[in-house]
């Protein structure tokens, strides 16, 4: 998890991860009311099992003082949330609210306990960001942006060698590679991550040659800063880059021009250079 | 529309490869499962197989196509071998069951395929914009590009010189790189939508059998909670949870690990609560661990999975040796484990180029 470490939380660290991992939902809680009621008045011996994972978990890899001697050893901090899969809370609380619809006797009122246990869980739960709310419905059916396509057409139809060394800006330098493997993005993913603020991906040095030069091209290309045009030559010549696509509302045609860089064609969000630097 | 009836094709091939090697293995197993839980074995056996044969392949640099066409051969003796064994026993049944899945299911089997389909569809129609899918999918499109068994950077496309542990001992990402290659699929439209709705599918049936074991049976109540599963994955938003990954990372094995991996132990708990002596719960398990190594190298953490739901059932049920296979299931992600550090320290390296 991003931001949460074992060194600055200490065993305050599993609850703010779990509180992370489950942000406004509440099905924990009814997990929880679940479990107790078994604990109580449980004659389902079936139930016992959800009993069985809470104790396990909480005596191990939930306990605060296990996490933070035994655990904060193996470097998991990242990747701790996974932990949070183990607990059966959704088939838990599926089970729960099932038995609560099978409850009554007659059919008419579990149908109307059907749909009161799915309003509340409607109302206690969190919807999915992208999927419930504002889907983001793919345009087309290898699920990347259409003008991706026309943009890699652009580029085969030119290209003279194989494995075209290209620049893409952002939206388009992690996808392409999915899409058209025989194409080469000159940004590495991980640099443009770390540049973006994130050392999730992985920490650079930014004292070195490779850094630098990739920070000459994204700070171009993606960040819209054009202070350092020689920067930006040189590190088009030392990375063999053909082809720089950009976005068509970059503001950037004049620089790119400048800098050695021939437009050869327009998709309908993007231009397409190819670079001739000369001798 | 070449690429639409390529999908169609793949999903239906694929699903049948699944179900006949489930068959197998029940056979084999002597496992009394209906047609769900043989589907979900035939999965698990399937990825645990092909973890097997495939690891090996690619540390020993054989290309894809060769080690798709070993895998064709396999998956056709595969399907045969179910074809014959189960003609008899189908023929007669077919007729009967369906009354029967009727009976047993009622209204409530349509409220579950609804959710399903749905739960297809959002698969289906959504666009993922994460980062990780430039490793995952670059991987299965560079490795049919150069038709290898990921021995290039899918990020851009130079041959590695040594392989990364953490990414290499899974081979799910190699799965539909050799789908890709043996009918043609884009690698994009195999992770993103074929093998993903088969995920989606399975990890259902699991929720399925689950409610099964928990209901006694019920399948109108195992149905329901189907439904409300799905519900909840739909309303667990965080960019962490299970849901999240399910609905819109389908196509990463660290999907399949919550999804799929993870409730399968619960399965084999509940399992194991109602049939104390059952071997049968142990073996599946196993082909659960293996499997989980297919998905993702994450399945490092699925010894406290199996230790969470198994070793409490252990104790209640009084069958102390189930410590022991509990011990034998949690092998391969120790295995991985030990590898994982050795290279991590230096003592192993395992060359690409």
């Amino acid at each position: 998890m991003a931001g949460v470490t074992l060194k600055e939380l200490g065993l305050q660290f599993v609850k703010v991860c779990m509180e992370t991992y489950w942000g406004s939902c509440w099905y924990p809680l009814l997990f929880l009311i679940g479990v107790l009621c078994t604990l109580i008045w449980g004659r389902k011996k079936n139930a016992m099992v959800f009993i069985g994972y809470t104790a396990f978990l909480a005596l191990t890899v939930y306990n605060p003082i296990v996490v933070k001697y035994i655990l904060s050893r193996v470097k998991f901090e990242t990747e701790y949330y996974r932990f949070f899969w183990i607990l059966p809370v959704i088939p838990a609380v599926a089970y729960y609210a099932v038995r609560l619809v099978s409850a009554p006797g007659k059919k008419w009122l579990k149908f109307f306990m059907a749909l009161l246990v799915t309003a509340a869980l409607v109302v206690l739960g969190n919807p999915l960001q992208g999927v419930i709310t504002d889907f983001a419905r793919a345009e087309n059916i290898y699920k990347i942006p259409n003008d991706l396509r026309a943009v890699c057409d652009v580029i085969h139809q030119n290209q003279e060698g194989t494995l075209p060394h290209v620049v893409f800006e952002s939206s388009l330098n992690n996808v392409v590679r999915q899409y058209d493997a025989g194409i080469r993005p000159v940004i590495n993913r991980n640099v443009s991550i770390y540049r973006a603020g994130s050392t999730v991906a992985g920490k650079f040095k930014e004292d070195s040659n490779y850094y630098k030069i990739q920070k000459a091209l994204l700070d171009v290309i993606d960040y819209h800063m054009y202070e350092e045009p020689d920067k930006f030559r040189r590190a088009l010549r030392s990375t063999t880059t053909e082809f720089v696509v950009t976005s068509t509302d970059a503001g950037n045609y004049e620089f790119l021009v400048n800098a050695g860089c021939v437009l050869i064609a327009q998709t309908e969000s993007h231009y397409v250079y190819r670079v001739e630097l000369g001798e | 529309m070449k690429e639409l009836i390529l999908a169609c094709a793949g999903f239906v091939i694929e699903g049948v490869v699944f179900y006949a090697a489930g068959s197998v293995v029940s056979r084999i197993l002597k496992l009394k499962a209906d047609r769900t839980l043989t589907f979900i074995v035939g999965y698990l056996a399937y990825f645990s197989v092909f973890e097997l044969m495939i690891v090996p392949m690619t540390l020993k640099w054989v290309s894809l196509t060769t080690a798709g066409r070993i895998w064709a051969v396999l998956m056709v003796l595969c399907v045969m071998a179910a074809f014959f064994l189960g003609k008899k026993n189908e023929k007669d049944k077919w007729r009967s069951n369906l009354q029967k899945v009727w009976e047993n299911h009622s209204i409530m089997l349509a409220v579950a395929g609804i959710a399903i389909v749905v739960q297809c569809l959002i698969v289906i129609f959504y666009q993922d914009t994460t980062l990780d899918a430039t490793y995952y999918v670059g991987n299965v499109s560079t490795s049919v590009y150069t038709d290898t068994l990921a021995r290039y950077n899918p990020y851009n496309g130079v041959i590695l010189k040594k392989f990364k542990a953490r990414y290499i001992f899974s081979a799910y990402p190699m799965n539909n790189a050799v789908w890709c290659r043996l009918l043609g699929i884009h690698p994009l439209v195999q992770t993103k939508t074929v093998m993903s709705c088969i995920n989606v599918i399975t990890a259902n049936l699991i929720i399925y059998q689950i409610g099964k074991k928990m209901f006694e049976d019920d399948r109108k109540k195992a149905d329901l909670m189907v439904v409300f599963v799905c519900i909840m994955q739909l309303f667990s938003g965080t960019i962490y949870s299970a849901g999240t990954f399910f609905f819109t990372r389908s196509y990463e094995g660290k999907t399949l690990l919550a999804n799929i991996a993870i409730p399968m132990v619960l399965l084999c708990a509940l399992w194991l609560l109602r049939e104390k002596t059952s071997r049968n719960v142990w073996a599946v398990l196993f082909l659960t661990a293996v499997s989980a190594l297919t998905f993702s190298g994450s399945a490092i953490i699925f010894p406290v999975a199996i230790a969470a739901g198994m070793i409490p059932v252990v104790l209640w049920n009084r069958k102390f040796s189930g410590l022991f296979y509990c011990g034998l299931c949690m092998l391969p992600s120790v295995a991985y484990a030990i590898v994982f550090f050795a290279t991590k320290l230096k003592w192993l390296t395992l060359a690409a180029s």
